[in-house]
């Protein structure tokens, strides 16, 4: 599903060059629940927003589906991030202007559906965290642990084959932490998506099939 | 902390060059029309030296070729006008003007001693009469000069000032006799001033000669001034008309009161300097917001920074002053290149009308303006920074 | 999707008024100031009766004689026009009639100020007034010099209040005129039918008029169509130039030149300062459009850094845009459409602002006469100057938004 090889990534600036990533082999089954661990500065993120087209590699190759992703055209890369792609973030990333049901539609406007199609996609997916109740409240009126759930019903919406979250429960207490952990791996047995998930709890982490523990921008295992 | 403003300012030079020649241009505007503003009222503030109330000015307009205007039998016409005028009940007194006041033309001629040419009318023996004129030395035009082998002129305090000093004027002579002039000029009185251009003109200096009416004038037909009694009915001016008429069946007249064309005179000045108070008001308006929008960006970019100038203690009004101080630098850079250009308009001499000290009094304002613009549209976005709170700070990575 | 688009910039309006107040004053403000002098040049330029076939009309309104000593540039004279505007080809009509001078009258101790034309009877022909009763007078009445006269509605009620003024007589700068027709105001801006009174021209209190070249008169030559300009430009210009220069007695004189030109050329002429024969209309409305976005510039700069403040303050939700599959060309859209949004409010401000502005003018008589009132053609102007105005201050922030790297558009913060 995912596969990556010697995958480099430096930021550069005026002064100085920063290696994120550096000799990165991984590759991720359909279906396969796999936690990123590593201390602060180590480069899961940029392997995650990597994985998910919102960085380039500097060097080596990166297949998402069977597809090169390096090089693509910006409308080629939106494409499949809409397609293939859902994010979660730590920090939710809601749009406040929107409530509730409006966020969970966004990836579906950049697919030309109908209003009513999305409508009734969208409703579907906040039934499925548990939130249809709300679709008209906006983020501010949410609770930390909703607002993570409606990020959640926003990045299944389109029915992508990947789920990535980048410590979905880092801005949560342990119990709402628990209850999301559920809800993804629910999504991971019913619905067979490929989930990468940034994050430190190690607790959190056993849960999943595979670790990938990162190191300095480096795979340690 | 300046330098740093500096820095600042000067790594975002592309959006700032834009608002400095924002500021250049509105200041420049603005320049001009307070100085213009200044200059009018200084002028307007200064005595005109006659009496326009109660005086019509009779505009005669012969119909004839260009080439006949001023023959001697237009002379005698124009006398028996005059007299005709006189004959009236309701007029006190009545003389002919080569340019009359308010009017839109103007005389000039070339002064021994004097390098710029000097602005110059013609009159008949009755204008003070008719215009309240008060001679300061010597006396007015009559009939005494009809006899002389030099031609009398009567000059203002200000063209006496510059060509004699303290010296005693009378007797003296203004023009030689040359081609031009075939009889020497001599003056024989002083006025206080005649500014018939109007109050918001600047004072000028000038002289009479006399309309004696009874040879031919080679250049230009004279208009009438009447002044009638206060009070004198609308209607009188239909008798006059017609007792005009009937004396030069072929000429057509035009009767204005002085203070109508003194009226319509103010309007057409101040209407431009209207329109461009106008103008410089739109482009202050424009400066205002764009400098709303730079400061903005300011909040919105440094928002972090602010932030952690807030988490180390700063207060709501140092942050107010650090957003403002780059829109201060910008402005001041405008403001200064702005002065530089303004300050070559009478440095090279393009509006020497306008005395330096009035320039100076419109440079002063609008600086002072554009400066306090600056610090109202502080005002909002300030507010909007002394609000960011510590923990914005830490939400930066 | 462009429903969501209008959706999400109503709301982002709502967010900071404050700055959605300043741009909407600012955008209302310029729009109105572009509306209204667009209208104003369009009630100067445009045809409209009575002149409304001013698209095929030729009009000799200036003269130059040029020697080394003297150079004369004035109107064309009454000699001038007769003896070359008869009988050109191409031709429908052509008329000479006289600059508005001001004459007085006097009614019962009561001064009454107007503008009088001196016309031959083909005016009426040419121009297409609006009679509100009687009649034009003809070429017979000119020639015979009666004294006759067309008044307008303003002449009409000063002279005779509410009641009907045909047949009635009328005194003018000491001479009578018996009324034939009434006809409605026209403003002073329009150059050719302004006036309060009309007369024959040979009614003219003396006829030195008639050996002048130079001064006082206008003609105009209503083609048959646009097609005959050029001849009829080629045959006038040669008979200029046959005219003996001795008879100008003007001393000095080399060269004698009038130019037919339309309406437009002639305004261009006066407004530039450039002479006859340079004058290009095209240049005249380049120089009306290079002022107008240099006028323009000002609050499209602002706007831009207001615009881009705006795209800043919503750095997360472009990185949620693009995390979810919106393309770069998507969000350009999106934030393009957001900003024709805001400009068409501010559009809709300042079409109704002007549109008071023009009715003040008119009810407060700034201009004598002048009848400002929107039309379609202004309408169409100051909705194009909205959408031009609102395209050029959005596309450059909406491109700098959807650059934004998405993983920095996600780690900022809103304020």
């Amino acid at each position: 599903m995912i596969s990556l090889k010697e995958v480099e990534k430096v930021y550069r600036t005026e002064e100085i060059e920063t290696l994120a990533l550096s000799g990165i082999n991984l590759e991720i089954d359909e279906g396969e629940f796999v936690s990123v661990m590593g201390p602060s500065g180590s480069g899961k993120s940029t392997l995650l927003n990597v994985i998910g087209l919102l960085d380039e590699p500097s060097k080596g190759s990166v297949l998402l589906a069977g597809e090169t992703i390096q090089g693509l055209p910006d409308r080629d890369q939106a494409r499949i991030r809409n397609q293939q792609v859902g994010f979660i973030f730590q920090t939710f990333h809601l749009i406040s202007d929107l409530n509730v049901i409006d966020n969970v539609e966004i990836p579906l406007l950049y697919r030309h559906l109908a209003s009513f199609e999305r409508r009734s996609l969208a409703l579907r997916a906040l039934e499925r965290v548990g939130l249809a109740s709300r679709v008209r409240h906006f983020p501010s009126q949410l609770s930390g642990g909703q607002q993570q759930r409606v990020a959640i019903a926003r990045a299944i919406v389109g029915q992508p084959r990947v789920l990535l979250a980048d410590e979905p429960t880092g801005n949560l207490d342990s119990q709402m932490g628990e209850e999301i952990m559920k809800i993804l791996m629910g999504l991971n047995e019913d619905e067979k998506t490929t989930i990468v998930m940034v994050t430190h709890d190690a607790r959190l982490a056993e849960k999943t099939e595979r670790i990938v523990r990162l190191f300095d921008g480096r795979q340690v295992n | 902390m300046i330098k740093h403003v500096f820095t600042l300012v000067w790594n975002r030079r592309r959006t700032n060059a834009l608002i400095v020649a924002e500021v250049l241009i509105s200041f420049l505007v603005l320049c001009a029309v307070l100085t213009l503003s200044a200059h009018f009222l200084t002028n307007y503030l200064r005595p005109l030296g006659f009496d326009y109330q109660n005086v019509w000015n009779v505009e005669v307009s012969t119909g004839l070729p260009w080439s006949s205007i001023g023959q001697s039998s237009s002379m005698n016409t124009t006398r028996q006008l005059i007299e005709i005028a006189k004959g009236f009940p309701e007029v006190k007194a009545a003389a002919g003007i080569l340019a009359s006041p308010f009017g839109s033309s103007t005389w000039t001629n070339n002064v021994d001693n004097l390098s710029t040419s000097v602005m110059y009318d013609g009159a008949t023996d009755d204008l003070p009469q008719v215009l309240g004129l008060e001679l300061i030395q010597g006396r007015w035009f009559d009939r005494t000069d009809d006899a002389q082998n030099w031609a009398p002129v009567i000059i203002n305090a200000s063209l006496r000032d510059k060509l004699f000093g303290d010296r005693d004027p009378l007797g003296k002579t203004l023009i030689k006799s040359s081609e031009d002039h075939r009889l020497e000029g001599r003056v024989i009185g002083v006025v206080d001033d005649f500014r018939f251009k109007g109050e918001l003109r600047t004072p000028f200096d000038l002289y009479f000669s006399r309309l004696r009416l009874d040879d031919t004038l080679s250049f230009s037909q004279p208009d009438l001034l009447v002044r009638v009694q206060p009070g004198t009915p609308a209607e009188f001016e239909e008798r006059l008309m017609a007792g005009l008429n009937a004396a030069a069946p072929g000429w057509s007249f035009n009767i204005r009161p002085l203070g109508q064309m003194r009226r319509a005179q103010f309007t057409e000045m101040l209407t431009p300097l209207g329109i461009v108070a106008l103008i410089a008001g739109f482009l202050l308006l424009m400066v205002g917001f764009g400098l709303l929008g730079v400061l903005w960006q300011n909040v919105t970019r440094r928002t972090s920074e602010i932030g952690l100038r807030r988490a180390l203690g700063a207060h709501a009004r140092s942050v107010y002053f650090q957003i403002v101080a780059e829109i201060l630098v910008v402005t001041t850079i405008g403001l200064v290149l702005g002065t530089l250009i303004a300050i070559q308009f009478p440095l090279l001499g393009i509006v020497d009308d306008i005395a330096m000290t009035t320039y100076l009094i419109g440079l002063l304002a609008s600086v002072g303006l554009i400066y306090s613009l600056t610090a109202a549209c502080g005002l909002y976005p300030g507010w909007l920074a002394s609000r960011v709170g510590p923990a914005a700070a830490l939400h930066h990575e | 999707m462009l429903r969501n688009y209008i959706k999400m910039s109503l709301k982002v309006l709502r967010r900071r008024p404050f700055f959605t107040f300043i741009s909407l004053f600012a955008i209302g403000f310029t729009l109105t100031a572009l509306t209204t002098s667009a209208a104003l040049i369009d009630h100067t330029l445009a045809p409209m009766p009575p002149e409304t076939m001013l698209d095929r009309t030729l009009g000799i309104y200036h003269m130059t004689a040029k020697g080394e000593t003297v150079q004369v540039n004035s109107n064309p004279g009454y000699k001038l026009l007769d003896r070359c505007i008869h009988d050109l080809p191409g031709t429908e009509m052509v008329t000479v009639f006289s600059s508005a001078g001001s004459v007085n009258s006097y009614l019962a101790g009561r001064k009454i100020e107007s503008h009088m034309k001196r016309t031959d009877g083909a005016y009426w022909k040419v121009m297409h007034f609006d009679f509100l009763e009687g009649h034009p007078y003809t070429e017979d009445d000119d020639r015979n010099a009666n004294f006759v006269a067309v008044i307008n509605e303003r002449t009409r009620r000063e002279f005779f209040g509410n009641t009907n003024a045909v047949g009635k007589t009328i005194e003018a700068d000491g001479q009578r005129f018996r009324v034939t027709g009434v006809v409605a105001d026209v403003p002073i801006y329009r150059n050719n039918p302004f006036a309060d009174i009309w007369v024959p021209i040979r009614t003219a209190k003396n006829d030195h008029y008639r050996s002048e070249y130079s001064g006082g008169f206008t003609g105009l030559i209503l083609a048959r169509s646009r097609a005959a300009f050029p001849e009829i430009r080629r045959e006038f210009q040669a008979r200029v130039s046959q005219i003996d220069l001795a008879d100008l007695e003007l001393p000095g004189v080399q060269v004698l030149s009038a130019r037919p030109e339309t309406y437009t050329e002639a305004a261009s002429r006066e407004i530039l300062g450039t002479p006859v024969e340079k004058t290009r209309t095209a240049y005249l409305y380049a120089c009306f459009a290079g002022l107008m976005v240099l006028f323009m510039l000002l609050p499209t700069i602002s706007l831009i850094n207001i615009n881009v403040s705006r795209i800043l303050e919503r750095a997360s939700e472009i990185g949620v845009r693009k995390a979810f599959g919106a393309s770069k060309f998507t969000l350009v859209a999106q934030f393009v459409t957001e900003n024709v949004i805001l400009t068409l409010l501010g559009g809709t401000i300042a079409f109704i602002a002007s549109w008071g502005i023009l009715a003040g003018f008119t009810w407060l008589g700034v201009v004598p006469y002048a009848q400002f009132s929107p039309n379609l053609r202004i309408f169409a102007v100051a909705l194009a100057i909205a959408l031009f105005f609102g395209v050029f201050s959005g596309v450059y922030p909406a491109w700098k938004m959807s650059r934004l790297h998405p993983v920095d558009a996600l780690r900022g913060t809103t304020l």
